[in-house]
């Protein structure tokens, strides 16, 4: 008997810890939304005590409103993302929890038979052979003919030794026979078939039921669900199908691995399928057991990494990045850092995607598996799809303005999925040779940063050409998105991770000529075209059509590389053309900084990183052509192509110098462009001198007077309610903050004080909005923003008890507002109090605007009502107009 | 003489079981035990045991000699009897039948001198069809005619 190595599956059992985890928490999501266990009311009620309106279609402007939004949302979201975590780890734990109940069933009904003590000699022997003593050593089980089991089989629990159970009519067959069946089971024991097979049974049939009954609260309205969920539903019961056809189809191939296994042992792989060849019958889609055909040939050598788990690993890994970007957007909130909230969850699905593929893909190339078409087939497939569909259960995590492109989308995502595929096979092929961790780990990093760079450009490219619909926004954003540290942190591990991997198979000299014949000519476009007082614009523009050229150079360089190769082209190629743009890059820097003509140390970085990350667009842009390249094998002669190399890259930079590239590069008038979000706030109201001066009670009831006129019709007077302490608070510290600042304004000395309250009519609000205005002239300062500012801190959540209310309380908020432009000091204060009475919620948002025109205080009060939904925009719009325009005309009658 | 012919001609009652249990003692006796433990199970309906996905089969069953008599004697009664023969032993009606692939271990058969033949020569040729080879098939086709003479001869 022979000793087999062991197969190690880690990544199956991540693909399905991974499935699982992206299921519950899809469903966890569709559980939160449909039983609203984040309050949305709340965050509609505090969005429109900001004044932004939760109303499709959904503006928020993310500079004037980001911040509030975000605060808005917080608490729903830290609660949404808290789900979803818990429904990652739940589905799991329940399918855990199946696998080991499914299990001991199978356990209950493996009836024991009579035993039989050669069989379990023989069986010893096996397991011994295979160092499989111990723990690790299996339980031979022989079942009664009663149980019904009629195939031998290998069954397992988590954490437990796994058994082998055999019919009772083994203990009566030929000793050989048994012993192949028992060194196929064993085989099988070795893989670890079991626990992922079981485990990706559970994968195939829970994610439906469970997404079910997370949407059970809409059941009582079908089309509800059908509307919000139909193709969630769709999606889970396509995904079901082709989890359980692809658990069919990894243990067909299991099978027969376990059979060359125990052809392996016994040293006898004919007699092996004589004895497994099984019976005649057709192949459905879903049968765990290969057929006749396939037992019957001497191949088997039927290695995972083929078109379904490559696709498999693409649609897990783009899901997996979806949920990442729900999870941490949630809990960073949605106004965080990009390179938080989108760039990391992204590297970690692409890092997922590459350290699945690569070693399923190497394991491929060392068993010199023909034919990558499949696998680089179903990598793309995978990629594009994962990214396209939505988790079931959860919202769309594309940016809602690439519905419009879905085909650019499709297509250009498609490229840089190739481009990453080709490159993955490139090192699978070069890591099936001898290498070192380091290597592996370097190279697995280096695809998985190509793929994460592509897709944020992709999605990047095609968001600004539906928003601005301009070229030149587009080209600007290309290469914008090489200029920060994100790139250059990507392109240094790019350049080390095929660093890693290379072996010197020529092209050098192409590399050597592209780098010098790039730099030159880039120098060159710098220098006839740069003026000594052109603006920082047309700098920038200058800079990176230099750039462009650089890249450009190194672009000859890897279609030369990949024309000129022999054996596998792309590491080298890549790797070579990154150098030639990265060197072009620094020489066109020295050229520059020697001619006195150019920019300082902060252009050095850049010089380096921004070739290397244009180069890298144009391969994605071109990789059909360059795959095409790659199928030739010319005469590498290294003085011809090296002159060939000059010759096309001065061509190149003659047409970008002429601006012949410019459609697909960048045009001079492309530097005009900024594709930063703005806000334009309203001009402030002119200042009045007269504002800040001491007033007379005279003045204050003029100026309250010629305001109050400026009211809509309709706007009644009401007496003014005394100013009271306010209901106690929970915390108390809210409530004394409160009354201590009150008290220290109404003790400061003032000149003239009035208040006069006033009922103004507004479409969309039922009862109206209650506008106070108070104007109060203190001899000295009042400190009222400091007070203001404090209550905002402490009464930044508190509550009220209401015995009339359900729970016994309301409860409140406390927020500052973005004060309109203003030529004084200005503060303004959101309030927010909702409660429920007799099951229906009431809030009540308020307003108060500050302005204090030297020690004259202008309080303007804004107080309203809704119950279920807030208003439209255009009612919040006028709303907040009220305090704005009267501010306005009180600063401008004083 | 007269006795001689009428018993030539008249028809003998035996049972499935014991069919198989004189074949089975006559070619493998050592599976008797064994046999007896199938019968009791395809007289009870047989059910094969679904185990969902909590394991990992091999695909193939063990050639036995107790698991291939039942199959081989159903398909040998029902080509030298016929269908409508075949369906006669079917005592219960179809959607009750539990073993829909034969017949009952309990179930009888009433065979002639003069079919003793033909059931030899129908067995050798359905133990091919299973899977037997030439050999095995003679060895089970001439045990099974061995089996039918004595249940004559008893007779």
């Amino acid at each position: 008997m022979n000793t087999v190595p062991r197969a190690g599956l880690w990544w199956v059992y991540l693909l399905v810890f991974l499935a699982l985890a992206i299921n519950g928490a899809g469903a966890a999501q569709a559980l939160f939304m449909t039983n609203d266990l984040g309050d949305t009311r709340t965050v509609l009620a505090c969005s429109a005590a900001h004044g932004i309106s939760m109303a499709e279609p959904l503006i928020v402007n993310p500079v004037r409103d980001g911040a509030a939004y975000d605060d808005c949302s917080r608490d729903y979201n830290v609660e949404l993302g808290t789900t979803m975590v818990l429904g990652a780890v739940a589905l799991p734990a329940a399918a855990l929890l199946l696998m080991v109940l499914g299990g001991l069933a199978v356990r209950r009904r493996s009836r024991r038979g009579p035993n039989s003590f050669e069989l379990e000699a023989r069986f010893d022997a096996l397991c011994v052979s295979q160092g499989l003593v111990g723990r690790r050593r299996p339980r031979l089980v022989l079942a009664a003919r009663a149980s019904g089991i009629r195939q031998a089989f290998t069954t397992g629990l988590p954490g437990a030794r796994p058994w082998v159970v055999v019919p009772e009519a083994y203990a009566h067959v030929d000793p050989n026979e048994f012993e192949i069946v028992a060194s196929h089971e064993l085989g099988h024991v070795h893989a670890n078939d079991v626990l992922w097979a079981s485990a990706v049974w559970w994968t195939g049939w829970l994610p439906l039921p469970v997404l079910l009954f997370s949407v059970l609260a809409l059941f009582e309205d079908p089309d509800a669900v059908w509307s919000f969920y139909g193709e969630h539903l769709v999606v889970s019961v396509v995904t079901a199908v082709a989890v359980l056809a692809l658990r069919a189809a990894l243990l067909r191939r299991r099978e027969l691995a376990a059979d060359r296994y125990a052809g392996e042992v016994l040293g006898d792989p004919r007699a092996v399928r004589a004895v497994l060849v099984g019976t005649t019958r057709k192949r459905p889609l879903f049968a765990v057991h290969p057929s006749v055909a396939e037992r019957s040939t001497s191949g088997g050598q039927r290695w995972e990494g083929g078109l379904i788990v490559s696709a498999v690993a693409g649609v897990v890994a783009m899901l997996f990045y979806q949920v990442c970007h729900f999870v941490i957007r949630a809990f960073a909130g949605a106004t965080a850092d990009a390179l938080v909230i989108t760039d990391l969850p992204l590297a970690l699905g692409c890092v997922l995607w590459a350290a699945v593929l690569i070693p399923a893909w190497t394991r491929r190339a060392r068993a010199s598996e023909a034919g990558w078409i499949g696998p680089l087939a179903g990598a793309v497939v995978g990629v594009v799809g994962g990214f396209e569909i939505q988790v079931p259960g959860a919202a769309p995590s594309l940016p809602v303005v690439l519905a419009e492109a879905v085909v650019e989308f499709i297509v250009l995502l498609g490229l840089v999925a190739l481009t990453a595929a080709v490159l993955a096979r490139a090192v699978a092929i070069r890591l099936a040779g001898a290498t070192g961790a380091a290597a592996r780990v370097g190279a697995t990093l280096a695809v998985a940063f190509v793929l994460s760079s592509g897709i944020a450009l992709v999605t990047g490219v095609l968001s600004a050409t539906v928003l601005f619909d301009t070229t030149a926004m587009v080209r600007r954003l290309v290469v914008g998105e090489g200029a920060g540290s994100k790139w250059m942190v990507a392109g240094l591990v790019l350049i080390v991770g095929l660093a890693l991997v290379w072996r010197r198979a020529g092209g050098i000299w192409i590399a050597v000529a592209g780098a010098l014949s790039g730099g030159v000519a880039a120098a060159l476009l710098w220098l006839l075209r740069f003026e000594p007082d052109q603006s920082e614009a047309t700098d920038v523009v200058l800079a990176y059509q230099a750039w462009w050229i650089c890249a450009l150079a190194g672009w000859v360089v890897v279609v030369f590389v990949l024309l000129t190769h022999r054996g596998e082209p792309w590491v080298s190629a890549l790797l070579l053309g990154l150098a030639a743009a990265v060197v072009a890059g620094l020489l066109w820097f020295v050229i520059v900084r020697l001619s006195g003509s150019g920019h300082g140390w902060s252009a050095f970085t850049a010089s380096l990183s921004l070739p290397s990350w244009l180069l890298l667009v144009a391969v994605f842009a071109t990789v059909p052509v360059l795959v095409l390249a790659a199928r030739h094998s010319l005469n590498p002669s290294p003085l011809a192509w090296s002159a060939a190399t000059l010759a096309v890259t001065s061509l190149l930079a003659i047409l970008m110098t002429t601006d012949s590239l410019s459609t697909i590069t960048l045009a001079r008038s492309d530097g005009d462009y900024s594709f930063t979000t703005k806000y334009d706030p309203p001009p402030p109201p002119a200042a009045n001198p007269n504002a800040t001066r001491p007033l007379t009670p005279t003045d204050v009831t003029a100026a309250i007077s010629a305001a109050a006129a400026t009211l809509p019709a309709g706007t009644v007077e009401v007496p003014t309610p005394p100013r009271s302490a306010g209901p106690a608070t929970i915390p108390s510290t809210c409530q004394e903050t409160i009354q201590r600042n009150n008290a220290a304004e109404a003790a400061t000395p003032h000149n003239a004080d009035q208040t006069r309250t006033f009922t103004v009519p507004i479409e969309g609000i039922p009862d109206g909005v209650e506008v106070q205005i108070h104007l109060t002239s203190y001899k000295t300062d009042p400190h009222v923003l400091t007070n203001v500012d404090e209550a905002i801190h402490v009464c930044d959540r508190y509550a009220f008890p209401t015995p009339t209310f359900d729970n016994g309380v309301i409860r409140a908020r406390m927020m500052a507002r973005t004060p309109p432009p203003s030529p004084h000091p200005t503060r303004v204060l959101a309030n927010l109090a909702y409660g429920t009475k007799n099951s229906i919620r009431r809030h009540a948002i308020g307003q108060t605007h500050f302005t204090t025109p030297g020690n004259n205080v202008i309080e303007i009060s804004i107080l309203w009502a809704y119950l279920a939904l807030p208003p439209p925009p255009t009612v919040l719009a006028t709303v907040d107009r009220i305090p704005n325009d009267l501010t306005t005309h009180l600063l401008a009658s004083l | 003489m007269a006795d001689e012919l009428a018993r030539s001609t008249a028809p003998i009652t035996v049972a499935f079981s014991h069919l198989a249990k004189d074949i089975v003692a006559e070619v493998a006796p050592d599976q008797s035990d064994y046999l007896a433990a199938v019968t009791e199970a395809v007289e009870a309906g047989d059910r094969r045991a679904r185990l969902l996905g909590g394991a990992v089969g091999s695909g193939v069953e063990p050639t036995v000699l107790a698991e291939l008599i039942y199959p081989l004697l159903t398909g040998t009664v029902a080509q030298v009897l016929g269908a409508a023969g075949f369906a006669a032993l079917q005592r219960r009606k179809w959607w009750r039948r539990k073993n829909k692939r034969g017949v009952r271990p309990s179930a009888t058969i009433s065979i002639t001198a003069a079919q003793v033949a033909p059931m030899r020569e129908a067995c050798l040729a359905h133990g091919q069809v299973l899977g037997l080879s030439s050999a095995e098939a003679t060895l089970l086709a001439d045990a099974l005619e061995r089996a039918l003479l004595r249940s004559l001869d008893d007779q």
